[in-house]
């Protein structure tokens, strides 16, 4: 009696199965490093969403010979696949979580464009799964190869994904943010009444400055300025954290502002008042050489 | 009849004194008791105070966590619940026994502030050594929670003891008001001087 392959078996031995193992790894080795674009991330997910559940499903059906039907490992691998490969892209704490746990390192990048590749290769598996149950391919010593040589480079390819790749410096250009824990957004205040600033946070700033911008025409009204060394930093015993306070009694006019407190490293740093309000408003001042809370609205009334 | 009367009379107590943040901080609790979320994820997992089993991976999309309602759970906000149980787990040890409701590389000043965000090696917060939780996914799925400790916290409240630490708006008023009373203590040391 004539051996044959599972479907599995037989896409994996296929042209089209190698060229996308070997597009894989080309990827992963080579042009990622070179090219680092949109197009080298989504081979990688293209070729491995449909790679790896047919090495799963062969590797299963090896294993369970007999014992369950290779159409329900197909199933299973597939789905589990399509979650995982969704919940590493759907946030990039998920991502963490799943790399830290299941990989060691926290390499991975949450990008939710991928999840776009999950349906399009369901479907394109779905075919490939189909195409090659109707083929016959009777197992001679070169398929028998080929088998092998496909699923031993469906391993390196997986295991070359999920290398750690060489950490980045990144992290140390990153400030600690600023957290503002009083005055809260919406609070009221009468002039020149008496406000207590709270805020948290573990860089290592030189100097504090206070802002407050009108709601109307987003002017500068007042800037308070304090060096880090007037300040005592207390500790927080619930949460372990460091804060500072400030208080000041403040006189504006009546009406509505924005607040936010901004930390400065050094001296060098300067901008204008515009670009300083673009900056709080898109809450990007934390990679730069300063760190910045969110707007705050606060009301000042007689 | 008798712990209605004294909530009653607490309540009187605490709402004419200067915690005039009590009302934020007992509704907080309140909402602390008992939460419910939708997610991403696959199979089953339950929790047990510190103890955890079943076998799945899970993370909330939306839901009502910590008095927090709807879309608070997001990768914008940098709160991240992912749970993942493989047969046993025990409090947020690593590996796949892992739970965590913690902020990323920013705080978030709502959970972290009240004292509900940690990391995975922070201590273990003392609020879910009280829970009974149940988590199960098929790609979409949901958890429902509710926690004894939290239910405690919010009846102590009412007599002035906060034993999960996170009434935050009382905290900071203690804090607003000791730095004024040392403040003045100051400046008086300086006039007699």
């Amino acid at each position: 009696m004539q051996q044959t392959l599972s479907n599995s078996s037989k896409f994996l031995s296929s042209p089209i199965s190698f060229l996308l193992i070997f597009l894989w790894i080309a990827n992963d080795h080579i042009w990622k490093a070179q090219f680092h674009n949109e197009i080298t991330g989504k081979i990688s997910d293209i070729t491995g969403l449909i790679v790896f559940p047919f090495f799963l499903t062969a590797i299963g059906f090896i294993i369970n010979y007999g014992t369950l039907k290779e159409k329900t490992l197909f199933v299973f691998t597939n789905l589990t696949i399509a979650t995982l490969f969704s919940v590493i892209n759907w946030s990039q704490e998920w991502n963490n979580w799943i790399y830290i746990n299941c990989f060691g390192n926290q390499n991975g990048t949450a990008d939710k464009t991928d999840l776009l590749c999950v349906p399009i290769c369901l479907l394109a598996n779905l075919y490939f799964y189909k195409k090659y149950s109707t083929k016959e391919i009777t197992v001679s010593a070169k398929i028998k190869y080929l088998h092998i040589i496909a699923i031993n480079l469906s391993a390196l390819a997986f295991i070359n994904t999920s290398t750690p790749e060489p950490k980045s410096n990144y992290e140390e250009e990153i400030f600690y943010p600023i957290l503002l824990a009083r005055p809260e957004s919406r609070d009221f205040f009468k002039i020149g009444e008496e406000i207590s600033f709270i805020w948290y946070t573990e860089g290592k700033f030189k100097e504090f400055q206070i802002y407050f911008y009108t709601q109307e025409n987003k002017n500068l009204e007042k800037k308070i300025s304090i060096k880090t060394t007037q300040l005592q930093k207390h500790l927080d015993t619930r949460i372990n954290k460091y804060f500072y306070i400030y208080s000041s009694k403040i006189t504006l006019q009546n009406g509505y502002y924005r607040l936010a407190i901004i930390g400065i490293v050094d001296n060098e740093w300067e901008k204008n008042n515009s670009e300083l309000y673009s900056l709080i408003e898109e809450h990007r001042c934390n990679i730069l050489k300063l760190s910045c809370t969110e707007f705050r609205w606060l009301g000042f009334e007689e | 009849m008798k712990i209605f009367y004294l909530i009653i009379i607490s309540l009187l107590i605490n709402c004419s004194s200067v915690q005039k943040n009590f009302a934020g901080d007992r509704g907080n609790d309140f909402g602390d008791i008992a939460s419910i979320s939708y997610g991403v994820g696959f199979g089953l997992q339950i929790s047990v105070s510190s103890l955890s089993t079943g076998i799945g991976i899970s993370a909330t999309a939306f839901g009502y966590k910590h008095s927090n309602f709807l879309g608070t759970l997001t990768r914008d906000n940098c709160v991240s619940d992912a749970t993942g149980t493989f047969l046993f787990g025990y409090k947020n040890n690593g590996g796949l026994h892992h739970e965590e409701f913690g902020v990323c590389d920013q705080y978030i000043d709502y959970y972290f502030l009240r004292n509900k965000a940690y990391a995975a090696d922070d201590p273990f917060k003392k609020n879910l050594y009280g829970r009974i939780k149940i988590n199960a996914a098929l790609i979409a799925g949901g958890s429902i929670e509710f926690n004894f400790y939290e239910l405690f916290d919010f009846f102590a409240g009412f007599f002035g003891y906060d034993p999960l630490d996170d009434d935050w708006n009382k905290y900071y008023e203690i804090i607003i008001q000791a730095e004024k009373a040392k403040r003045n203590t100051d400046a008086q040391t300086i006039k007699s001087k």
